[in-house]
């Protein structure tokens, strides 16, 4: 019988609906770094990524079912999930008071995204990709996702049209799908 | 409700959504079209994959950490405990009602009474316990039709799937900021306990007799002088997560109704109480 850290993430995730703790504890020590590091980056907070990062092993060890391995990998379903919770907690109206505080503890951007990365050949990717881009489509994507606005606020914030930001978002992950895809990072 | 948006305009939304940068009645209306259209939750999977790649790539400080599996641990035996023995709800709201204990209500000091107050824990957990497994879980959006009641029970599900009711109970408590209520009928007996924050609410039923099956129980906001729907809690409530969006429901209530529900109550509270901070 293969020992867990031999299992595939799919399998792993069969076994977590067997209540088997240990094919739990496998996915954590491969993906929970991630998971944290998205959390603490969204949230600024590393108390509160934490709690997120608890939030969705849990999640993944209540409800293994939800995962689709067709529809993704367990990472980006394990990051979506932590996107989610941390945009949850930002915009909750004690967190919004803390925004301004956020945005100045917030690093550039994506300037830093290739510091410390586990994949780094999957990070250069990104960052290539991210590069393809232009200027308004990566700063919209940019204030979306890490600034955890809705693209009203992003508008707003970039005295720009709504339509015009819905469409930059949009049309700059249709090109870095490509561009990954090409790549071998996202599948065909 | 109808839906707002319709085909092209959630397709416009997707690279939005897939960032969770839409807000929450768009949000709803594009998850009410992902589930007829398989186009949409194709192009949806693609831009999520784009989006959790530029995830993976925040910066990382090392290994995750030891004592935050010891947490996550700690958590799946008591989730696994809660679903066998079903105790935990006993625990929580023993916890929140000690919390919500008002200065000027007369509760007599448990030492007073402990037979009764073990007989009563007892009761309580044998009633609780026997609703965890089936714990319904609720989410009612103001002004919803009765047909989508059951679909909001799921989205609820799914929302609260994270982190259990309890620890969403525990959060909300934990919270500073976070209203509750005591729900009591017209002779005084305490019968559910309310805690509130930020659009999300969770009712704890305490001492709801069981329900014939064709009636249910059903929760209900006074929104501006109105009583609005939160949603059916079924004929043996426990714990149960409603939400009530921007409104601020000043009291909340509970009827008696048939089990379908009913947009407007038919019948005089059997319980309320006034949402306090």
């Amino acid at each position: 019988m293969p020992t867990f850290d031999e299992l595939s993430d799919a399998q792993l995730v069969v076994a977590i609906a067997r209540y088997e703790e240990e094919a739990l504890a496998e996915v954590y020590l491969r993906h929970a770094g991630a998971v944290l590091a998205l959390a603490r980056r969204v949230l600024g907070d590393q108390l509160e990524a934490e709690d997120v990062t608890q939030d969705v092993m849990l999640r993944l060890w209540k409800n293994p079912d939800r995962f689709d391995a067709l529809r993704g990998s367990l990472r980006s379903y394990l990051l979506t999930m932590a996107h989610g919770r941390a945009v949850d907690i930002i915009r909750s109206t004690t967190a919004r008071r803390r925004r301004e505080e956020l945005e100045a503890r917030r690093s550039a951007a994506f300037q830093h995204l290739e510091r410390d990365v586990w994949d780094l050949d999957a990070a250069q990717q990104v960052q290539a990709a991210l590069a393809e881009l232009s200027d308004a489509e990566r700063r919209a994507i940019e204030l979306a996702y890490f600034g955890a606005r809705t693209y009203r606020e992003v508008a707003e914030e970039l005295n720009q049209p709504e339509g015009t930001i819905k469409s930059r978002i949009r049309s700059g992950l249709q090109r870095m799908r490509l561009s990954l895809t090409a790549g071998g990072v996202a599948r065909p | 409700m109808t839906p707002l948006l319709d085909h092209d305009e959630v397709q416009e939304l997707l690279g939005a959504y897939a960032l969770d940068a839409v807000d929450d009645d768009e949000r709803r209306d594009i998850e009410g079209h992902l589930e007829s259209c398989p186009r949409c939750r194709g192009e949806l999977d693609a831009y999520r994959e784009v989006a959790a790649a530029i995830g993976n790539c925040a910066p990382r400080t090392g290994d995750p950490p030891g004592h935050l599996w010891d947490r996550v641990a700690s958590n799946l035996r008591a989730s696994r405990h809660g679903r066998e023995e079903g105790t935990p709800d006993a625990e929580l709201l023993r916890e929140l009602r000690g919390k919500l204990a008002r200065p000027e209500r007369s509760t007599p000091p448990a030492s007073v009474t402990p037979i009764h107050a073990e007989r009563n824990a007892q009761r309580r957990r044998r009633q609780l316990g026997a609703l965890a497994a089936a714990a319904l879980v609720i989410i009612a959006g103001l002004g919803i039709e009765l047909a989508r009641l059951q679909n909001q029970v799921n989205q609820a599900q799914s929302a609260l799937a994270g982190r259990g009711i309890q620890g969403a109970v525990v959060a909300t408590l934990d919270n500073p900021l976070h209203r509750g209520a005591t729900l009591r009928t017209g002779d005084g007996r305490d019968v559910a306990q309310v805690v509130a924050l930020d659009g999300h609410g969770y009712l704890l039923a305490s001492d709801l007799v069981t329900l014939p099956g064709d009636r249910t129980y059903q929760l209900w906001g006074l929104i501006s002088g109105q009583p609005v729907s939160l949603g059916l809690l079924g004929g043996r409530p426990g714990t149960v997560a409603f939400s009530f969006g921007s409104a601020h429901p000043s009291k909340i209530m509970i009827t008696v109704e048939p089990s379908g529900g009913v947009t407007t109550p038919t019948q005089a509270p059997l319980a309320q109480g006034v949402l306090t901070s």
